[in-house]
């Protein structure tokens, strides 16, 4: 009992260590100057046009219109919707479609440019990167839905969404099916404009402001780990009474020997570890003694699984 | 280690097929790639990786299946995986749909994990069937270097890239890495360059102590997941076809067992007929079966709203999970009834005379 408490309590430690801390902080914002030249992203739901900042993050104005023209965005998706928060591309080497031997060559990180004037608020562009390397940013951005001071710092802004405001409201009128959209969002065409007049004198500039919250799911579940509708019950449900039918068809269809039963305590070890791990495993990568231990182990049941099942 | 004197063939069928299965087929895979094509993920290479999983990795994945659920003594053989097993999948498929970012990640990620350990179980054992075709008998301390190269050359890789401290995609499905130290990279990278050591130095040994080449194929398997999970690594259209070849040593192996088997237990004469014909019987089952787990499960999680790409990906997860199970437990080289038809030669299913014998060793 001791001992499950001390469990307990480290996971719990964990989980709290690991918690960010927010900045209340609020600075004022400076108006930055703001490149001629235009990304356009032609999505499935309409047009998006980004503005840069020149000044504040030249090397990610190279880079992101460096792999428009070389037509890397093509086919990209918009994998995350957090209302309030972002919606983001993912990064390019996930897209389905293989590159050219230039293209690979052109996925380079890039260095940060964290400003301290400009904060991340609603409509700038802020570049995602791995989050332990500020120098590991990509490709991947994300379209700010709301304020987000706890990014302040931390990731490069380098412009904003100009055009295309409700194309981002029809995206996040999407229902989300358990945190993700439930519909494709991809960008079918990216190109680059050296002035903005060659956008807009065929079309409109679209100002419409982004809406703080989407309507058809519930808000809160942006994670997908807090729902709790009835499929999801009559499924659990469903999982246990499957799971005891095979074990006592198991049971009376054949005689127990050792050999089933360490077999089927085998069973019940990997599935102990699958638990494990669904705690765990997001914590590992900040904590390496943890990471350390959950690999060894998982190599361990992998050694300890080739002895399932000896022959009856 | 020493060596008996073999009564029997050292290949299934031959040697340019036997070499070809085993390990050819990788050497010339990566070699024309490096030289004659390239070294990226071209469209074509994506069509080609599409067209031969219809044909050869789905079909390895049925056909285990196939060998565990053929026949009531098999399943009376292994209760647990045939009746047990299938189940907990199919629950972490129910729950990976229930808790799309909860549990189909850590679900993912198991698939993973256990994948490269699997190829290396499958290495180890296509190791040892020929050391045993060719009347090697490897001493416990020659097997654990064979062993200790094999699976270094899965730490090394699955290390790597769990070094990253962020995720990863599978079919939509992003997965946390474990983000382990670099440390541990370059340790398992060390250990793995002394294991390759010692693994030369035992060859070596032995073909002195024996005065003669160890045959090469006992050593190729080894040498070509090497080839797979360290040298290719950088190579994404070698990566691509990985899985592929895997498949293909699985599928000679499996292929002899199934007509050696069934030839056994029916007494069935041997004949060329019966060859050409129980191997197309058992490739199109296999065939048919492979569309159905890879094609067609996975519309199922469609029909029920979700997106083909998460469906896909959950779905590869359970099938290959399910896989790891039953590969586990129906190929252990200790059970005779594996062992025996494995030491089979074309030559037993058609009766054919002109069988080849490996030379006994001088005394």
């Amino acid at each position: 009992m001791r001992g499950q408490l001390l469990f307990c309590v480290i996971v719990l430690l964990f989980c709290v260590s690991t918690l960010p801390v927010y900045s209340e902080e609020q600075v004022q914002q400076h108006a930055p100057v703001v490149s001629e030249k235009r990304v356009i992203f032609t999505t499935n739901y309409g047009d998006l046009v980004f503005a840069f900042y020149p000044e504040v993050a030249p090397g990610h104005m190279a880079q992101i219109t460096n792999l428009v023209t070389l037509g890397l965005y093509n086919s990209v998706q918009a994998f995350r919707i957090i209302p309030g928060f972002v919606l983001q591309f993912e990064e390019i080497h996930e897209r389905s479609v293989p590159f050219s031997r230039e293209q690979s060559a052109a996925l380079v990180p890039i260095k940060a440019e964290f400003s301290a004037e400009i904060k991340h608020s609603k409509g700038l562009l802020s570049m995602a990167r791995w989050e332990n390397n500020p120098d590991s940013a990509v490709s991947s951005f994300s379209i700010l839905l709301g304020n987000a001071p706890h990014l302040d710092g931390q990731y490069t802004v380098f412009g904003f969404l100009e055009s295309g405001g409700s194309v981002v409201n029809k995206i996040l009128s999407i229902p989300l099916r358990r945190g993700l959209p439930s519909k494709k969002i991809y960008i079918k065409n990216a190109y680059v404009v050296n002035h903005k007049e060659e956008y807009y004198s065929t079309n409109a500039l679209d100002a419409e402001e982004i809406t703080e919250v989407i309507s058809p799911v519930d808000s809160t579940d942006t994670t997908g780990l807090h729902r709790n509708n009835g499929l999801q019950n009559v499924m659990s449900i469903l999982v246990g009474v499957i799971v005891v039918i095979s074990l006592l068809g198991f049971v009376l269809q054949n005689r127990i020997n050792k050999n089933h039963v360490v077999s089927l305590l085998l069973v019940n070890v990997l599935i102990g570890v699958f638990v494990l791990m669904i705690v765990l495993l997001p914590r590992s990568s900040s904590v390496p003694w943890l990471s350390v231990l959950l690999f060894a182990g998982m190599f361990a049941l992998f050694r300890i699984m080739s002895n399932f099942e000896r022959k009856s | 280690m020493a060596q008996t004197s073999p009564n029997r063939s050292l290949y299934f069928v031959n040697a340019p097929v036997d070499y070809f299965f085993v390990g050819g087929s990788t050497f010339l895979l990566f070699f024309s790639l490096l030289f004659f094509y390239t070294e990226i993920r071209t469209p074509e290479i994506v069509a080609a990786g599409v067209f031969l999983s219809w044909i050869i990795n789905w079909p390895h994945f049925s056909m285990s299946t196939y060998r565990l659920y053929q026949s009531k003594s098999n399943i009376q053989q292994y209760p647990v995986t045939a009746y047990v097993i299938p189940f907990v999948v199919i629950g972490g498929v129910f729950l990976s749909f229930s808790y799309p970012l909860l549990v189909a990640p850590v679900f993912v990620k198991l698939f993973i994990l256990w994948s490269p350990y699997h190829f290396s179980g499958q290495t180890i054992g296509i190791t040892f069937i020929y050391a045993m075709r060719s009347g090697i008998k490897l001493s416990v301390v020659e097997r654990k270097v064979f062993i200790a190269f094999i699976y270094f050359t899965f730490l090394v890789s699955t290390i790597r890239a769990e070094v990253s401290r962020d995720g990863y995609e599978y079919y939509g499905i992003t997965y946390d890495s474990f983000g382990v130290p670099q440390w541990l990279a370059t340790t398992a990278e060390y250990c793995m360059w002394a294991a390759l050591l010692l693994f030369s130095v035992t060859v070596i040994y032995w073909c002195i102590r024996h005065r003669k080449i160890m045959p090469v194929i006992v050593i190729l398997p080894a040498i070509t997941q090497y080839l797979w999970f360290v040298q290719s690594v950088y190579m994404p259209s070698f990566q691509e076809f990985v899985p592929l070849l895997h498949s293909l040593q699985y599928m000679l192996i499996a292929w002899g067992i199934q007509l050696k088997e069934k030839m056994d237990a029916k007494n069935i004469p041997p004949s060329k007929p019966y060859v050409l014909l129980e191997t197309s019987r058992w490739f199109a089952i296999n065939f048919v079966g492979g569309a159905i787990l890879f094609y067609y499960l996975p519309q199922v999680g469609v029909s029920l709203g979700y997106s083909s790409l998460f469906s896909i990906g959950v779905i590869f997860a359970a099938i290959q999970i399910h896989h790891f199970f039953v590969d586990g437990v129906i190929w252990k080289l200790k059970n005779n009834s594996v062992s025996h038809p494995l030491m089979m030669n074309i030559t037993d299913l058609t009766g054919s005379r002109t069988r080849k014998r490996v030379p006994a060793e001088p005394s």
